[in-house]
């Protein structure tokens, strides 16, 4: 016992200063927990190329410093990608439909050389900076009649959404002192993998400050799904997107899949989560700026969820009602996904193209509306 | 490429949970280290890999396209060099648009970039991920 408290005796000095910095750390762990709490945390789930990250990039563009130059030109070889990818899905896809339809698919037999040089470009491992010759090249194949007809049939081809867009900017694109521009940023594809996120708060015309958010931008492939699980605890609201326009696409991952019957799946299993219980449920029908495209010219009813759809008329009125009845379907799903006990959790729709710098300002204006009179709600405040 | 640094990049995409690209790409790496002449374990190692990062629902699935998946999955030769060329290239991809930029800026470089200091010819050695060669 002496000794042992001889030996205490030796020790103390370092004991108590190792005592305070204990305190200390512990001190600094409740104040980063209690910080934490009013964080809010929110997730944007959906399939892939529902429009997650192009959300993900709004918000950093609206609450963050946005992009600097660095940034923006740290996009260029992801846009050049995207050229030369879509290029190459194009050529690839019109020599494939051209073997039952020669007529209508076939390369015209000037173009063909240049078709070959760009597919074995899009197959490279490191695609050339674009120069003014490589677009001409680009350009005069896009514009060739069985490419574009190729392209018509692009709901066939796992085409980006972009393919159009970067097609008519081509010249612009391979300037030798080419920066993307926002919109150029917002267009640009890249297939997500893992997890990222941003903190922000939202700050309003009157500065103001609001409720500090932090942001998880996620994968929506199927092999991606496996890791969402991860992020599922103590989640304020699941922003889920839905890309309206792909009625009639199949999935990256899984082509004898439609894209719209994955996503009824994939909200209907979210909405079952034991961890969002009571968790707030944001639902972006996304891509409408495509919907109202090609709803007029490809019938909803192309799609096994939407086989009971009936168009009613014609131009705007069709369009509306077209989207009315996709926004019921997933209404419907929504309470029946939703058990009895879990009524009370708050469920928005909103109309949205994620490209649209101001709509998406609006609507995320109205998410953190919605989810702060909740949070007053919760406390006993309202 | 550096041994360390390919480590050290795996586990910041681990970190990321972005990691089955990079395992994938270094169990690919060592199949390539097996002789075409020993068909027996290139084709053990192939239904490895696949098993382990192809089959829908694997546990270490990659994210691919459908048309490569379908390929390595229907072809009639195993032991063939270029089985996972596709896959690879599209992973390679993934991995550039994804974390590149993040990983130069993480502290999992930061820390190799220390450690190597200390081995300076490493340093020279390590190239950017835009120079990631093809495994074979």
């Amino acid at each position: 016992m002496g000794l042992l408290c001889s030996r205490n005796k030796h020790y103390n000095e370092a004991d108590n200063e190792e005592n305070a910095q204990t305190a200390e750390i512990e001190r600094r762990i409740e104040q980063e927990t209690k910080a934490e709490k009013h964080i809010q945390k929110l997730l944007l789930l959906g399939a892939g190329e529902s429009g997650k990250s192009t959300i993900f990039k709004q918000i950093k563009l609206l609450f963050q410093t946005g992009f600097d130059e660095a940034e923006l030109k740290s996009y260029i070889s992801v846009i050049h990608a995207n050229v030369y990818q879509t290029i190459k899905i194009l050529y690839d896809g019109s020599k494939e439909l051209a073997q039952n339809n020669r007529e209508t698919y076939e390369i015209s037999s000037e173009n063909k050389e240049i078709g070959e040089k760009l597919s074995k470009i899009g197959s490279r491992l490191d695609y050339p900076r674009l120069t003014k010759e490589l677009a001409q090249d680009i350009e005069t194949l896009w514009k060739d009649a069985a490419i574009q007809e190729t392209y018509a049939r692009g709901n066939e081809l796992q085409v980006p959404d972009c393919a159009n867009y970067f097609m008519e900017n081509l010249q612009r694109l391979a300037d030798a002192n080419y920066i993307p521009t926002k919109e150029d940023v917002l267009y640009a594809r890249v297939r997500t993998t893992g997890v990222v996120e941003i903190q922000f708060s939202p700050v309003g015309e009157n500065k103001k400050s609001g409720e500090v958010y932090r942001l998880f931008d996620v994968g929506g492939q199927r092999n991606e799904r496996r890791k969402w699980i991860h992020l599922f605890e103590g989640v304020t609201a699941v922003i889920f997107c839905a890309a309206v326009s792909e009625y009639d696409q199949t999935l990256f991952e899984d082509e004898s899949k439609n894209r719209m019957m994955e996503t009824k799946e994939l909200f209907d299993w979210v909405l079952k989560q034991p961890c969002f219980e009571k968790t707030s449920f944001m639902l972006f029908l996304n891509k409408f700026d495509i919907f109202e495209k090609k709803v007029l010219n490809v019938p909803l009813n192309v799609c096994e969820w939407f086989k009971d759809y009936q168009p009613v008329s014609t131009g705007k009125q069709e369009i509306e009602h077209a989207y009315e009845f996709v926004k019921k379907k997933f209404e419907e799903l929504y309470f029946q996904s939703t058990t009895p006990d879990r009524v009370d959790r708050v469920f928005k729709i909103y109309r949205t193209t994620a490209l649209d710098q101001k709509l998406v300002k609006k609507t995320f204006k109205l998410v953190d509306e919605t989810l702060r009179r909740r949070n007053l709600f919760e406390a006993g405040l309202l | 490429m550096n041994k360390r640094f390919r480590q050290s990049f795996m586990s910041f995409a681990d970190s990321c949970l972005a990691g089955e690209s990079v395992h994938f790409y270094e169990e690919v790496h060592e199949l390539g280290k097996i002789p075409v002449d020993d068909p027996v374990r290139r084709i053990y190692m192939a239904r490895h890999i696949i098993d382990k990062y192809i089959t829908a629902g694997a546990t270490m699935e990659v994210n691919i396209s459908h048309r490569s998946r379908q390929a390595i999955l229907t072809t009639s030769n195993l032991a063939q060099p270029n089985l996972f060329n596709d896959a690879l290239n599209e992973l390679i991809q993934l991995m550039k648009m994804n974390l590149a930029n993040d990983y130069w800026s993480s502290t999992y470089f930061m820390k190799f970039k220390e450690e190597a200091s200390m081995r300076s010819h490493e340093l020279q050695q390590m190239t950017s991920l835009g120079t990631l060669p093809l495994p074979g």
